[in-house]
């Protein structure tokens, strides 16, 4: 229950403060601007998902895009086939998504380190091959879904999700008897187990969790961009950059993937407007990759905490004799 | 006496070794009891074995009057049976209390559990003072008292330890294992694993020598601490 001392914390209104500008946004920013606050969202959504099986419980996945293309074709199909409304259709292919995820994770999560991590993306590019061939999905034709032109409403959906799956990770993940497991499960599986904790429930419930937050997304998604092919929702970079972002930002931790998905979308959007469709987005990404994990393995987020102690290793360094080269 | 746990020809196979070439011991309630043996001898395979870590080939394990042979470690872990593993199993990046605390979430008694939690922290002052640091800085003695307390929070009155002072300077581990007799005189059974069989004889009431899975002897401590052939073997002669 929150309390009102709790509710005047200066972070707690600091948050809400933040929720009161971003709903005013549609009615500040042009719309250019507020597409791509949109797709902030919706990355922001996905990064944190990731987080919660890469980050809270170490279970690396390069799989995660999977979900968000399962998530978009089942929303596609509910919506043109069925004629259901769009928030119906959303939820059912969070539900399916969910079960999904709870049927892939049962052989993959018997994995760990990178068999998982190749596990999961063997999982994805058959999905992808999957929906390449079969015809009510559209093959490579891909699948259009009812248009919908209103650029505030998709910004609405998707801000409610990613703030959905922020709390979720909140309270569930950083504050909770639950979220204690999941970290027990990246510690040491086998202490876990040793505690009496059921590491297979805790692992399938937070595969399901992330796969279904990451299926919704991508629902919301398809009728966004009203549009879907194989290429576009299940294609390997969409894994890729979730995977990216979280790294980017700090693994594990609330903040990280939100400061992630905001710098690497911007930095994703800038280029595609400077340079047009390029490669050299992934050549940068690829470098990205290398330097973050070689310099900054905890992320923007450490930042701070790192220059002031290297800047302190700096004058100590300026005042003492070279060190001998260690072997 | 009466046994709490009962071992039949057991038996655990990876791939083509054969770890356990079917092992028969028993341990009754209240006791200390170790299984002592060389590099390879299959003493963490027991463990793992027993406490459902690894499934036996054959040969069964009988825990409170109940077959658990098959029975999912988490399962055996809530019955009253703890393993502390070869290497202590630290959750490193998690502070002393959650570690502890994590050990309780699968007790009942939440009354009790408190207490518990006041005991473990008067016995070992030194994770007290030490409570918010994460585990993985602790000293090698520190991991191993917490990892002691931390089967003490799951609620267990049976104890598998293993290698408890692998690493351990001799001093601390004569501390260590007057922490396993003050454990066990407060009422819990421990199954004891160890390479350092002299400290470990000293310990225990009684003992069983293995070798390349397989049971050698057996007997009461004190016995084999005399015995010739044990001594030659296991206790550097003298
Ligand atoms: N996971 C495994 N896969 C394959 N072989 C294993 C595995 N674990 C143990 N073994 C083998 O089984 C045998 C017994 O190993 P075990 O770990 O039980 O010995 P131990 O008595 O605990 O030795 P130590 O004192 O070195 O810890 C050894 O030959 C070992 O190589
Ligand atoms: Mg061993």
């Amino acid at each position: 229950m929150l309390k009102m001392k709790q509710l005047t914390q200066p972070r707690v209104i600091i948050f809400i403060l933040s929720l009161i500008v971003l709903c005013t946004l549609p009615w500040v920013v042009s719309s250019f601007i507020l597409r791509i606050a949109t797709g902030i969202m919706m990355w922001i959504g996905l990064a944190l998902s990731w987080n919660m099986l890469g980050g809270y419980m170490g279970y690396i996945s390069f799989g995660h895009g999977a979900s968000f293309g399962v998530g978009a074709y089942i929303t596609g199909l509910l919506m043109m086939l069925l004629h259901l409304p769009f928030f119906v259709a959303l939820i059912i292919s969070g539900v399916i998504t969910y079960i999904f995820a709870m049927i892939v994770g049962y052989p993959t999560l018997r994995l760990s380190g990178s068999y998982f991590a190749i596990g999961t993306w063997a999982f994805a590019e058959m999905m992808r091959q999957l929906v390449l061939v079969l015809d009510t999905t559209g093959g490579p034709e891909g699948l259009r879904l009812p248009p919908m032109l209103n650029d505030n409403f998709f910004y609405f959906v998707m801000f409610g999700l990613a703030l959905l799956v922020f709390l979720t990770a909140y309270f569930f993940f950083e504050n909770s008897d639950f979220g204690l497991k999941v970290k027990a499960v990246r510690e040491e599986e086998v202490a876990a187990r040793t505690l009496g904790l059921n590491t297979t429930w805790i692992k399938n419930q937070v595969f399901a969790l992330s796969s279904m937050f990451a299926g919704i997304i991508g629902g919301a998604f398809a009728y966004w961009i009203t549009y879907i092919h194989p290429d576009s929702v299940l294609g390997p970079l969409i894994a890729d950059q979730m995977v990216i972002m979280v790294l980017l930002g700090g693994i594990g931790t609330l903040f990280g993937p939100v400061i992630g998905a905001i710098v690497l979308y911007v930095g994703n959007q800038y280029m595609l407007a400077a340079w047009g469709q390029s490669s050299a987005y992934l050549i940068i990404l690829g470098l990205a990759i290398c330097l973050v994990i070689l310099f900054l393995p905890e992320g923007l987020l450490s930042l701070p905490r790192v220059f002031k102690s290297t800047t302190k290793g700096a004058f100590a360094r300026l005042f003492s004799p070279p060190r001998k080269t260690r072997i | 006496m009466t046994k709490i746990m009962e071992i039949e020809n057991l038996e655990v196979v990876y791939g083509v070794i054969k770890a356990l070439q079917g092992i028969s011991f028993y341990i009754d309630e209240g006791e200390i009891v170790t299984i002592i043996g060389a590099n390879g001898a299959g003493k963490s395979s027991t463990l793992r074995a027993v406490s459902g870590m690894v499934r036996p080939s054959s040969g069964k394990i009988r825990f409170k009057d109940k077959d658990v042979t098959n029975t999912p470690s988490h399962i055996i872990a809530r019955q009253g049976l703890s393993h502390v593993p070869e290497g202590r199993g630290m959750l490193t990046k998690l502070t002393v209390e959650e570690n502890l605390i994590l050990a309780t979430y699968n007790r009942k008694d939440h009354s009790q559990v408190k207490e518990d939690m006041k005991n473990v922290y008067d016995q070992f002052p030194r994770l007290s003072e030490r409570k918010r640091q994460a585990a993985g800085n602790l000293s090698g003695g520190e991991q191993q008292m917490l990892a002691i307390a931390r089967a003490l929070m799951t609620g267990a009155d049976t104890l598998l330890l293993d290698e408890p002072s692998m690493g351990l300077a001799p001093l601390i581990v004569q501390e260590i294992f007057a922490v396993i007799k003050r454990i066990n005189q407060a009422g819990k059974t421990i199954l004891l694993v160890e390479q350092n069989a002299m400290t470990a004889l000293r310990t225990a009431n009684r003992a069983y020598i293995l070798e390349n899975g397989t049971l050698l002897k057996s007997g009461k401590a004190s016995d084999l601490i005399s015995d010739p052939e044990v001594k030659a073997a296991y206790l550097g002669g003298y």
